[in-house]
Order: structure tokens, then C-alpha cells, then sequence
């Protein structure tokens, strides 16, 4: 029996192999030669691509429940979360793991640039790299433009109006982009062809064609100072190292790619379960202005720098940075595709890494922060701190109201709650003497606007009254003599004790 | 080896991270405060966190506006004049309403069941005054009288009028303060007090006084006069 049913096998697989010749092209595939000392540091590109299928995966499961168009895709997202049996997940896996793909190509991106494994003969390889960059970038884009929710809106819109600024195509390009002059059906059903055609089809080309280059050049060895690349000798000498010391794909180096991968689906499994899909947030609707937009992580950094940018050099930076980018990256192996390839021995690579991710990092992180945009709710939901209140006088809790009425916090934070625009002010009594607050409130200066016209002179010194309060523990009032009288009162003359209470 | 493990625990960490990020994102942009005294309806609750809360204080209490989780305000104000001033907001006053017409927009279906929501809450066994809390109800003051019950049972905490050493609890009779706040203001602290701040309703105990010294309409009436005329004094 057993006998028999192998037999069948074999004849089937032999069938097969005689007339497609599978097995004689893959076998080659799996068992070729990679560098013995080709490690953990390797894994990262196999689980970009691991993350990849699973997004072809779950984007073809989802594409079978979406309405990709602008009046039923955000119920239709609705439907898949709360209908459909492990809709949720399915949404939550597809977002995470894109998130999780952004992060690996990223970081395979930094080994190959930290290793210099772009230099002789690998060049084409990094270059095709780098377009999959840009399409995992743009496959991120649109995929939250899927979402049809407030992010999406105002990120089309942030993206519309950046095209908008090229010179003399600029108008013609954004009709383009948004199929018409504003965003509507036609948007959505344009991003939803390339959200599920034309990126992903270009993406697994190249991804076709980096992998067909892996096996043409060979895996770069792990860098040694010293040991350097002549495009010259390098091909011949790096066949017969391999011969000598490499090791088979299949198992040596594809089993560490599997225990990463596997470990790397459980902490994306796990995510999608814990935090659930992302959005859809509010309904796109512009009207609606208290609308907080963000986007998502990967576009933090843009989103930091166009709100941080002086409005001057917008359109300058916008329209010249982008271009050198691209050509710097697809550029970089043509600049320098020979010599050293360890980091020890290419500082300035170093540092210009270190640069750049510390740039992006702080980028995204003011970004989550987003601290020059105001709390805009602060002065009617959040609470003055109770210790604030303890023990002052009826004009300082007059004062407090007129914090909370006039908005003060919407910029200013108490008790670590409330805006960052402008300074805190928990300690602001032992900062500012009562005249520097009343000329503070009175006429603004440092990006903060005069309320001098807003209030009457009772509020101003009502507020003023009520910040000289605001004192961390033992600190004294600010004795900073100013040119204006206090005004006689028994409230305002220099009190004995006044405190913290709370602290 | 083990470097290699570190740069992988390291992702690791990264990516849990930014896991964490997300989640705390999500956590403050769809949760109400969860702060507010359980007992108020869901969506009075939610309500209340975003419009009420910054003045009013996260439980009804604590602060800088009045206490609104006090029985015994909510039961001598009444439904009717709650729903109003919710409504409408304290002309003169800071409170700015969150009827249909303020930024708050709640339609009057909402303004009714936040107030239910609110006596219901906080409103149980309120036991209402029996003299008029508002000063459109309240007899016309006169100030001297209300000199000389000011004397006998303000002063000894917010200070003579004119006073140059600050008083145990600060004055009432600071111009400024006097501008700030409305007659009904000073009525219902007089009727009210500030419990959570140690300040007695109209019953007293006032300090120097016998326990049960209760002020009539009239005297909070002359009261309010007064301190408005050491205002108009003053100017």
C-alpha cells in the first residue's frame, strides 16, 4: 500500500518535473552557497517579506468585504469590525503588520547601509531596494487612505496641497491625484486601484527582481575592517570563499530567518489582538472642525516638519528636498561602490545615519507629542488641579475661573495637564512678579497673544492674583521689581504664607 | 552571537514600544474621564468631563465654580432653573451654558438629562432652603443692616472692609472680586457656603455665633448690599 501510494507520488512528481522542470530550478534556489558568518544580522529582509504576504494575505481578505467607494467605505469598515466574524482582526492584522513591514525594511535598509553591502557588485540590488522602499511608503500612504475617515481626509488634503505647489503642472497634477479639483468618490476609487493593483503589482515584481539579484550576486559577507571591495577581483574572490566556507541556504541560514519570523508573526499576532484595528476615526467631513488629524507613524516625521517649517521656505523645501532624497539613495552605490565596507572604517557613513536617524526619530516623536498645536478642549475638560485651590482667597478662585474661561490652558498646562504650546504653569508665581504677569497677560509677546483688550482690569488682576499662588513648594514669590504699583489690597499685599498647600 | 540576540531584543523593544504609544494615543482620544462620579448616566457623564469639569471640578466638587454635587443646592434651585442655567450659562458670570446656542451644543433633550442625570446623582435627599435662593425672589437689601451682620459673622474670616492684613480667608470686599462676581453669586455663597472649602451655609456654625444662627432672606439681602457698596465706595 505504502509502497504503491509512494510510487504514485514519484510518478506525479516525475510527470511534473519532465515537463516543467520545477524542481531543477528551485533546488538550486534553496541550496545556494551564503556566508557562514551571515547571522542574525540577516534576517530582517526575509521578514519584510514575510510581512508583505501576510498584507497580500489579509488585503486580498479584506478586499472581498471593502466598498471602495466614498459614501460605504467607512461603513463598510464599520461592518467588517462589528459583522463579520474575526473582521476586526483581520483589520487589525492588516494594519500591524503593515506597521511591522514599515519597521523591517527600515531596518534591513540600515544593516545594508550600516555593512555598505550596496557597494560592487550589489549596486542594482540596493537601487531596487530603495524603489521597494518607496512602494512599501506608498502602499502605507494609501492604505490609510482606505480608511476614508478624518486622517485620511485631511492627509489627502495635506498631500494635494503639497502637489499643488509645484510650479505650472501644479493644479494639473492634483486633479490628477484627487481625480478632480477636491476630494471625493473619484479619490477614493483611484487610491483603491493603486492600494490594491498597481502598488502591489510593482512591489512583488521588484521584489522578484531583488530576490533574482540575491541569487546572481550572493549574499554580502558580514564587513571586516581591512577587507576591501575591488570591483576587480572581488566577484572571483568572494565565489571561492563561498565555496570554502559558505554554507547551504537551506537549512543553515533559512532556519534562523524562521525563528525570527515566526517570533516577529506572535508579536504581530499579538498586537492585532491587544490594540485592535487602527480607525476608522471620525467621518470625513470637513465641516467638522474640531477634528484632531494624524498620520500614521510612518508620516509623523512630514507631518512635524511641515508644522515646525517656517511658512517661507515651505514650498522650497517641499519641492527640493524630495528629489535629493531620491537621488541620494539611488545614487549612493554609483557614489561609492568600492573599499572599506565595515562601519569602523567609514565614520562619516556613521555618522550620516546617525544624523538621519535621529532627525526622524525626534521628528516623530514631536510628532506624537504635537506640542505646538493647542489643546483645544482644555479649558472645559480638564479640572484645575485641586491642589491649586486649596486655601485661596475668593479673587484667586475668581482667577482660576478666568484661566479656565479665557483658555488659558489650551496652550499653558496645570498640573501636567493642558497645552504645551506656551510654558506651564505650576511654578510661574516664582518666575514672574505680579507686574511682569499683568504686562504678560496685558500685551502677550513671545508667540503669545495681547488679552489686554479681553479682559477687564478685575480679571487681569484676578488671574494675576491667582498665578502669583502658583508656586512649587518653598519656592519664593518673585520679588522682581517692576514699575507698576500693586494695587491696595488685603489680598494682594505680600502674604506671610502663601503655598503649595497641596505639594 | 549574543550581540547579535541584544540588536534583536532590542527591535523587540521597539516595536512593543510603539505598540504602547499607539494604544495610549487611543486611550486618551476616545475615553471620556473616567473620573466623574459613576452614578451620572453614561452620556451626562461624558458630557459633563467635557464641558462642565474644567469650573466645576472632575466629581462635582473641588472646583474654582461652585459645587454642583451638593443635595441641597440642586434640591433649592430646582429643575426648572437648573435646566436654565445649564441652558443658558450665569449672565455675568463666567459659566457660558451649554444650551443650543453655546459652543457646547447640547439640544435641549441633553440639557434635560444632564440635569435628571445630575439630580439624580447628586440631588438624593437634598432638602430645599425655605427662604428663596434667588435674589429675582429675594427683599431689597439695606446696607447698614447688612454692616452689622457682616461685622458679626463675615468679618471674622474675610476681614473688615478696608482691611490691610489679609484675612483668614480672604476678602470679599476686594473691588476686583466684587467686580467678578454677580449678587446671585454672593447670595448663593451665603445661602450655600463653600462646604468643600470649609465655608458654612446660611445655618451657620459661624465662628463667635451660637450653632444654630440661621440668616433670614432679608439679612443676606442687606448682606450683598453692603458688600457692593464698599465696591461703589471704593470707585
Amino acid at each position: 500500500m505504502f509502497r504503491t501510494i509512494k510510487n504514485m507520488v514519484g510518478g506525479l512528481l516525475g510527470w511534473t518535473e519532465s515537463r516543467s522542470g520545477v524542481i531543477t530550478f528551485v533546488q538550486p534556489i534553496l541550496t545556494h552557497r551564503v556566508p557562514r558568518d551571515a547571522k542574525w544580522w540577516y534576517v530582517f529582509g526575509s521578514a519584510s517579506l514575510m510581512f508583505f504576504s501576510i498584507q497580500v494575505i489579509t488585503g486580498i481578505l479584506l478586499a472581498t468585504m471593502y466598498v471602495p467607494s466614498a459614501a460605504e467605505a467607512y461603513s463598510s469598515l464599520q461592518y467588517i469590525d462589528q459583522q463579520v466574524p474575526f473582521g476586526w482582526m483581520l483589520r487589525a492584522l492588516h494594519a500591524w503588520s503593515s506597521n511591522a513591514m514599515i519597521l523591517m525594511v527600515v531596518i534591513h535598509m540600515s544593516q545594508v547601509f550600516l555593512h555598505a553591502s550596496f557597494k560592487f557588485p550589489r549596486e542594482l540590488m540596493w537601487m531596487v531596494g530603495v524603489l521597494l522602499l518607496f512602494c512599501t511608503l506608498a502602499l502605507a500612504f494609501t492604505g490609510q487612505i482606505m480608511r476614508w475617515d478624518q486622517d485620511a481626509y485631511w492627509g489627502l488634503g495635506i498631500g494635494a496641497a503639497i502637489v499643488d505647489r509645484v510650479p505650472m503642472l501644479g493644479n494639473q497634477m492634483r486633479n490628477v491625484m484627487l481625480g478632480g479639483p477636491y476630494i471625493g468618490g473619484a479619490t477614493l476609487s483611484r487610491f483603491f486601484a493603486l492600494h490594491v493593483f498597481v502598488l502591489p503589482g510593482l512591489t512583488i515584481g521588484l521584489i522578484g527582481a531583488h530576490m533574482a539579484l540575491i541569487l546572481k550576486n550572493g549574499i554580502s559577507e558580514m564587513p571586516k575592517p581591512g577587507m576591501v571591495v575591488d570591483p576587480k577581483t572581488y566577484v572571483a574572490e568572494y565565489e571561492e570563499r563561498i565555496k570554502k566556507t559558505g554554507v547551504a541556504f537551506m537549512p543553515d541560514a533559512a532556519q534562523r530567518d524562521m525563528v525570527f519570523c515566526g517570533l516577529m508573526l506572535i508579536i504581530v499576532g499579538f498586537l492585532a489582538w491587544y490594540l485592535g484595528p487602527v480607525g476608522p476615526n471620525g467621518i470625513p467631513n470637513p465641516t467638522i472642525i474640531d477634528a484632531n488629524p494624524r498620520p500614521d507613524y510612518a508620516f509623523l516625521w512630514i507631518f512635524t516638519a511641515m508644522a515646525l517649517m517656517p511658512p517661507q521656505i515651505e514650498t522650497a523645501v517641499l519641492l527640493i528636498a524630495p528629489p535629493i532624497v531620491v537621488l541620494f539613495l539611488l545614487g549612493l552605490p554609483l557614489i561609492s561602490n568600492r573599499g572599506e565596507r565595515a562601519p569602523s572604517r567609514r565614520p562619516g557613513a556613521v555618522v550620516v545615519y546617525v544624523l538621519t536617524a535621529t532627525a526622524l526619530g525626534t521628528l516623530t516623536w514631536l510628532g506624537v507629542v504635537s506640542a505646538w498645536s493647542p489643546v483645544m478642549d482644555a479649558w472645559t475638560s480638564l479640572p484645575t488641579p485641586v491642589k491649586y485651590l486649596v486655601g485661596r482667597t475668593p479673587l484667586e478662585m475668581q482667577g482660576a475661573l478666568v484661566i479656565q474661561h479665557s483658555q488659558c490652558r489650551n496652550c499653558h498646562s496645570l498640573g501636567g495637564e493642558g497645552g504645551l504650546r506656551g510654558p506651564n504653569l505650576d511654578n510661574v508665581g516664582s518666575r514672574k512678579s505680579w507686574d511682569q504677569l499683568v504686562r504678560q497677560v496685558q500685551q502677550g509677546g513671545g508667540n503669545m497673544p495681547a488679552y489686554g483688550k479681553n479682559l477687564s482690569s478685575a480679571e487681569t488682576t484676578a488671574v494675576v492674583a491667582f498665578m502669583t499662588t502658583l508656586r512649587n513648594a518653598g519656592a519664593p514669590e518673585s520679588t522682581i521689581p517692576g514699575a507698576m504699583e500693586r494695587q491696595s489690597s488685603p489680598d494682594q499685599a505680600p502674604k506671610a504664607v502663601v503655598g503649595d498647600v497641596g505639594q | 552571537m549574543s550581540a547579535a540576540f541584544k540588536n534583536i531584543a532590542a527591535l523587540v523593544g521597539v516595536i512593543v514600544a510603539a505598540a504602547c504609544l499607539q494604544a495610549c494615543g487611543k486611550i486618551s482620544a476616545t475615553d471620556p474621564a473616567d473620573t466623574v462620579v459613576a452614578s451620572l448616566p453614561q452620556a451626562a457623564m461624558t458630557n459633563y468631563a467635557e464641558n462642565c469639569s474644567a469650573c466645576h471640578g472632575a466629581n462635582g466638587v473641588n472646583g474654582a465654580a461652585r459645587q454642583l454635587a451638593d443635595a441641597n443646592y440642586l434640591a433649592s434651585v430646582g429643575r426648572e432653573a437648573l435646566i436654565n442655567i445649564t441652558t443658558n450659562g450665569v449672565p455675568g458670570g463666567f459659566c457660558p451654558g451649554s444650551g443650543p446656542a453655546s459652543l457646547a451644543h447640547w439640544n435641549p433633550k441633553q440639557v434635560a438629562e444632564f440635569v435628571d442625570g445630575m439630580l439624580d446623582a447628586w440631588g438624593k435627599n437634598g432638602v430645599a432652603l425655605s427662604i428663596p435662593w434667588s435674589v429675582k425672589l429675594a427683599p431689597a437689601g439695606n446696607a447698614s443692616n447688612g454692616q452689622a451682620v457682616y461685622a458679626a459673622t463675615c468679618q471674622s474670616c474675610h476681614g473688615a472692609p478696608g482691611a490691610t492684613v489679609a484675612s483668614a480667608s480672604g476678602s470679599v470686599t476686594d473691588p476686583n472680586y466684587l467686580r467678578l462676581i454677580t449678587d446671585q453669586g454672593l447670595r448663593s455663597a451665603i445661602l450655600f457656603g463653600r462646604p468643600e472649602r470649609g465655608m458654612p451655609g446660611w445655618s451657620g456654625p459661624f465662628p463667635h455665633q451660637a450653632v444654630d444662627r440661621k440668616l433670614s432672606s432679608q439679612e443676606i439681602s442687606d448682606v450683598v448690599v453692603f458688600l457692593r457698596s464698599t465696591a461703589s465706595q471704593k470707585q
